[in-house]
């Protein structure tokens, strides 16, 4: 009988398990680090898009509801607004921009997302000389209906400005104060 | 086999039955105590805004300490027209060099808050303005744009991980002697990437 008693235990010990197996599931399951795999891809691609002036491709990245503040304009509250501030220099095959990913942060439950980095940009001018131009980006993910991540949010601005040629000593204060007034 | 009330494996079928109820509904029962995490994210937002506006208030009283107190302590700012900034004491001097210039000052206004799911991420965009008085006292205000991305720290304030900044009007043309090509200046102006 007590070892009738002890089987009936193993076996519904067996049971519960399952049914706390079930339980478990309930629990958001924590997918942060591929998530990050993902949006590192996608910011790849995203740059390759760009290097190859591929405007569609470029804007593709964007979730439907996405705005942009571009550094020197307004915000773009709309894909239009967001195809007009590519097209200056996407649709200029004297400019190259390109970027690389610092660092990304995913929120725990994976639907937010953000990512900083560094952009350069080449221009080659009339002279064929190319310039280059360094700066800063902030990009805030979301994760679509469909599990592929999206820009949301879409800013930069750029690294120090190149030392002005040979400034007269007396406006090196204000050249000092210029720098620092747009620091927020 | 038969199987009959006095069979020895009838009972432990029985017997098991009722004990797997018994603990199973003990396990769901505790399941059902432990919910998924409780959806905040009205209150974060409602908790960041407030954060944001205090910010606004700080920098508008020129209080130094206050205003780099909403960093997190690994928080960093992409500095505009300056570097990525990852130390308190750079952070520290970036905000007292700003601070010092004559007039009202900055001003922020919250455009959005949104809040991850898990409560833990959240970003914000708005406007800023800088209202900077020249040696006259005329005060000239530069207009521009912010994203922060806050993060819940484990007192459960919300801190900026992360600020950035731009001007809303492209930086003033070169003051090169010689004119520069349209072109190369319009493409210059251009650094969104």
């Amino acid at each position: 009988m007590v070892s009738h008693f002890k089987k009936a235990l193993l076996t519904s010990a067996v049971i519960a398990a399952f049914i706390a197996q079930g339980c478990g599931t309930e629990a958001p399951k924590d997918t942060r680090a591929t998530d990050e795999i993902a949006i590192r891809q996608q910011s790849m691609a995203w740059t390759n898009a760009a290097q190859s002036h591929d405007m569609d491709k470029v804007l593709s990245f964007y979730a439907p509801d996405a705005v942009a503040l571009p550094d020197g304009a307004s915000i773009a509250l709309n894909k239009d607004a967001i195809r007009a501030v590519w097209q200056n220099f996407i649709g200029n095959k004297n400019v190259t921009l390109s970027w690389k990913t610092t660092a990304v942060g995913v929120a725990k439950s994976s639907d937010i997302a953000y990512e900083y980095g560094a952009y350069t940009m080449d221009v080659v001018g009339k002279d064929g000389q190319t310039s280059t131009q360094t700066g800063k980006y902030l990009l805030v993910w979301k994760k679509q209906a469909d599990g592929t991540w999206k820009v949301a949010v879409d800013t930069d601005n750029s690294d120090a400005p190149p030392p002005a040629p040979a400034p007269p000593v007396r406006t090196a204060h204000h050249a000092a104060a210029k720098k620092h007034r747009r620091h927020h | 086999m038969r199987t009959s009330p006095t069979n020895p494996v009838a009972r432990i079928v029985k017997l098991s039955a009722a004990l797997a109820l018994a603990v199973g509904s003990l396990v769901l029962a505790s399941c059902n105590s432990t919910p998924a995490p409780k959806d905040t994210r009205a209150a974060d937002e409602a908790a960041i805004r407030a954060a944001s506006k205090a910010w606004s208030d700080a920098a508008q009283a020129k209080d130094v300490d206050k205003a780099v107190s909403f960093y997190a302590t690994d928080g960093i700012q992409l500095t505009d027209k300056g570097p990525l900034v990852d130390d308190a004491a750079t952070l520290h001097a970036g905000w007292q060099k700003m601070l010092a210039l004559p007039g009202p000052g900055l001003s922020l206004q919250t455009s959005k808050v949104e809040v991850a799911k898990s409560g833990d991420v959240a970003y914000e965009y708005g406007a800023y303005d800088f209202a900077v008085a020249d040696s006259a006292g005329k005060i000239t205000d530069q207009k521009g744009k912010y994203v922060v991305i806050w993060k819940k720290q484990t007192d459960g304030t919300w801190k900026a991980a992360v600020d950035i900044n731009n001007t809303d009007a492209p930086p003033p043309p070169a003051p090169a002697p010689a004119a520069k090509p349209a072109a190369h200046n319009s493409a210059k102006r251009r650094k969104h990437h």
